[in-house]
């Protein structure tokens, strides 16, 4: 009997505890309004007493993936992480994915409770048509760049017969019978690189070349690193220091791969780049680095960009910081919000007009 | 940086703690455990991260058994097949036993697996890569025969109901276009990805127990399934004699379907299961408190932890969602697992092991003796109990995804079809094992075909391919067989 009671008793507390939880969520919700209604009233007299807009509250760091290991974790953490002890703010990255990431700065507050650190993805969905116009750009207030990988790489395995992405047009070319299977994320930046190079190869070599580099939709990188073993596609996109090390010496021949193009330079790395190739778009060298942006909800106050700014800045400058996006081979990158808007907007505006001239996916998938 | 000391004992504890917790609390997992952990890591060194990361993963792992034992509620998507003989046992008034039971077959499983881990990491990766996606498409397909094992006497309703998990696992977004597929237009940012595993799982087995239950009224001082009976069976080692070819088999299943990239880890427990159910000299008793589909089951989803650091650890790629998050904390200390990673980093290596060796240690010895309280469990009036049940699977829930509210309705949603699927006699277990397997089951068969240009004979090509297709059509036949005596049998009576 007494047993039985105090396991009710448990119970009672377990019960109590999951309705705390419960109420935990509310709470930050229910603050929401006043941190807005706080930081319009600061407005409202003029900035004569000046609060910071995050100090000692909890902010949820939205990011476009479900990966904790990818690079939109890794950069958004590490920002969080110093942002948070240069602002005083409790932050968490929630890796919810694109869509959920998009919702929640689409109705969320723009009282500082909710940001999105996210790379060029944020817009890409929008022009790759797999979200509506109410997540373009417009609807949301952009804020600084704080981070830039320029990591993105195309590799083969090792003994394919070229080196390069130019010798695969140039291979393709001698041997009309061969085809290029190359494994790309539909609607990412992947995505991009391909169209880009696609439409090089045509300009250059014709239709008959073009029609044969072909491609396979892979998801992550370890799937389409295991497509490349398998024997399933021929060339891969992916992060440089994913691959990097399938490239050492030592990797047995099965998993071992070569780089056969950078999408742009990486410091202290000799791998010839799409520009380094004479691979151009319009005429113009091709090259792409994913940016990493603030992004928060439309009616965000501009005293909080304002904060976010200046902290970003100051943490760009921190040489730990600088270290530690280094040591993951990616650079710190700062860009003022008012300069990032006109910057992304044109990235935007270019990269939608490729697409939108490049053959769809469902074409140039293998037939 | 020391290997091992106080404070590295205490994190695995910890670790393994809390990843007991999350595994026992229907709608947590391991894997978010280890994610919520992460960023902590940055406090340690990667010594000390390791152990508490492996801690969590250990314990979450087999945190799943305690509400599938005692409540029917899988508290972990691997451990849906321990419920099928463990509550049954906890209605005889063997909850304590079928625990006891449970934690000693994950300690085996887990101990099985490491020494795979440790002595067989190089030739396991190679015949990893040499699985290609037709193979994993036939290891899905494989796991999904246990629907026709675990219908017997009801094989249409059951596969009817595999079919339909698969079909509403295909609800949201293609990968390859992003075209939605079954989405009304009001729901397309919440079902992009589709329907979340944990609320369909518990809002299958838990909510749907509770409209149940109050519609037949809550009694004031019975277990939630009415009277449980007075069993005096108590745990002895001896209940693992003649178990020694299960464990080692079901062991060995988990460790390799963990060892393969892909394959989820839900399939080892299933595809153990059904084995030892096809090898099992009563296999009439399997489903009805039987100790060896218990078993069977926790070596099995154990045996998956050392399984899955294989390909991690030698090909840098992850064997299950809970070491893919593991990856980024090798990330976050600079270091990249991967094909040079052992040879690279013996050390690291080396504490990788003795983490895992602690840890399933440490798993055995905190639950194994408090169990005999947790067990009371089962006698607390469902009055009391139930209310926290609501609660744990809403928070549950509605965390999956870092606090989404739509999982929520999710979950009430497949309550009620649980709820309906129970008034027309449709059994819940094959509608969600459909679920669980249907996504991969598409993937690589679309993969499969994008690696042969749209070729169908490419599931026949292989020689690997060709003994899993035998035993896939053995599974069925003899499925077909069983169902059939069942059947006549029921007509003789």
């Amino acid at each position: 009997m007494k047993m039985k009671k105090l396991l009710s008793l448990g119970m009672a507390m377990v019960l109590g505890l999951g309705a705390l939880t419960g109420c935990a969520g509310t709470k930050t919700s229910e603050q929401a309004p006043a941190a807005s209604e706080a930081s319009d009233a600061s407005a409202d007299k003029g900035g004569s007493e000046k609060s910071s807009a995050f100090d000692k509250k909890r902010v949820r760091v939205v990011i476009g993936s479900t990966s904790t290991s990818g690079d939109s974790f890794m950069v958004a953490d590490t920002v969080t992480r110093f942002l948070s002890k240069e602002l005083n703010f409790n932050g968490k990255v929630d890796a919810v994915g694109a869509a959920a990431a998009l919702d929640a700065i689409k109705s969320g507050k723009g009282d500082g409770s909710t940001i999105m650190i996210f790379h060029d993805m944020t817009y890409l969905g929008v022009a790759f048509d797999a979200f509506d116009e109410t997540y373009a750009l417009e609807n949301m207030v952009v804020g600084p760049r704080v981070g830039i990988n320029p990591g993105a790489a195309f590799a083969a395995k090792a003994d394919a017969p070229y080196n390069t992405m130019k010798e695969i047009a140039e291979y393709l070319k001698a041997n009309p019978d061969q085809k290029a299977r190359v494994a790309v994320e539909a609607g990412g930046v992947s995505h991009i690189a391909f169209i880009s190079y696609y439409e090089w190869v045509k300009e250059n070599y014709g239709e008959d070349v073009a029609k044969r580099v072909v491609v396979i939709v892979g998801g992550s990188t370890a799937e389409k690193s295991q497509m490349l073993w398998d024997g399933n596609c021929d060339v891969i996109f992916a992060d440089y220091s994913s691959l990097k090390q399938y490239t050492e010496e030592g990797v047995e021949a099965k998993l071992k791969m070569k780089f056969t193009g950078l999408l742009d330079k990486i410091e202290g790395v000799d791998i010839p780049t799409f520009a380094d190739q004479g691979i151009t778009l319009n005429g113009e060298p091709f090259s792409f680095s994913k940016e990493f942006l603030i992004y928060l909800p439309k009616d965000t106050p501009q005293e909080i960009v304002d904060e976010l700014d200046a902290a970003a800045k100051k943490i760009s400058e921190d040489p730990a910081f600088v270290e530690e996006m280094k040591k993951l081979t990616y650079a710190a990158g700062y860009m003022p919000s008012a300069e990032a808007k006109v910057h992304i907007y044109q990235k935007r505006d270019a990269l939608t007009e490729l697409i939108n001239e490049a053959p769809p996916l469902d074409d140039l998938t293998v037939q | 940086m020391a290997i091992f000391g106080i404070t590295q004992f205490l994190v695995a504890l910890l670790g393994v703690v809390v990843g007991i917790i999350f595994g026992a609390i229907p709608g947590m997992t391991a894997t978010m455990a280890v994610a919520i952990f992460l960023p902590l890591t940055y406090a340690y060194d990667l010594n000390t991260s390791i152990f508490l990361l492996l801690g969590l993963y250990v314990g979450g792992i087999s945190g799943g058994l305690i509400p599938a034992i005692l409540i029917n509620i899988p508290g972990t998507p691997s451990s849906i097949t321990t419920g099928f003989d463990g509550h049954p046992m906890a209605k005889r008034g063997e909850a304590e036993r079928a625990l006891k039971i449970g934690i000693t077959a994950s300690l085996l499983g887990g101990i099985f697996s490491l020494v795979c881990l440790w002595l067989f990491t190089p030739p396991l990766a190679r015949v990893a890569i040499n699985f290609s996606a037709v193979e994993k498409f036939l290891i899905i397909l494989f796991a999904l025969t246990i629907i026709a094992a675990l219908s017997k006497g009801n094989m249409i309703r059951g596969v009817f109901a595999g079919f339909l998990g698969v079909l509403v696992a295909l609800v949201g977004a293609f990968g390859d276009n992003n075209k939605l597929r079954m989405v009304p237009d009001m729901f397309k940012i919440d079902l992009m990805g589709g329907f979340e595993l944990l609320p369909v799982l518990i809002g299958l087995f838990a909510i749907s127990q509770m409209f149940e239950q109050a519609e037949i009224g809550m009694r004031r001082e019975h277990g939630p399934d009415g009277e449980l009976e007075k069993s005096t069976r108590k745990f002895s080692f001896k209940d693992f004699k003649g178990q020694l070819v299960n464990v080692i088999r079901s062991s060995g299943i988990g460790t390799f379907v963990g060892v393969l990239p892909g394959v989820g880890g839900s399939a080892a427990s299933l595809l153990a299961y059904a084995q030892t159910k096809n090898f099992s000299k009563k296999p009439e008793e399997l489903g009805k408190g039987a100790v060896e589909g218990l078993v069977s089951s926790e070596s099995a989803n154990n045996g998956l932890t050392g399984g899955a650091l294989i390909p991690l650890l030698s090909l840098g790629i992850p064997g299950d969602s809970t070491t893919a998050v593991l990856i980024g904390a090798f990330m976050l200390q600079g270091i990249q697992v991967g094909p040079l990673f052992i040879t690279q980093n013996p050390d690291i290596w080396n504490v990788i092991l003795i983490a895992l060796l602690l840890c399933n240690i440490l798993m055995f010895v905190v639950m194994f003796y408090p169990i005999k309280f947790i067990s009371k469990i089962i006698n607390i009036p469902p009055a009391r109990l139930y209310p926290v049940i609501i609660i744990m699977c809403i928070v549950g829930a509605y965390t999956s995804r870092s606090g989404n509210m739509f999982d929520v309705w999710s979950l009430l949603l497949f309550g009620i079809i649980g709820y309906v699927f129970s008034k027309i006699g449709i059994p819940s277990a094959p509608f969600l094992i459909g679920f669980i397997l249907g996504g991969d089951l598409e993937k690589y068969f679309i993969d499969a075909l994008k690696g042969s240009g749209g070729n169908l004979g490419v599931f026949f090509s292989r020689p690997i391919g060709w003994i899993i297709w035998m035993l896939i059509l053995a599974s069925i036949a003899y499925a077909v067989w069983d169902n059939n005596k069942a059947k006549k049998a029921a007509e003789l009576a």
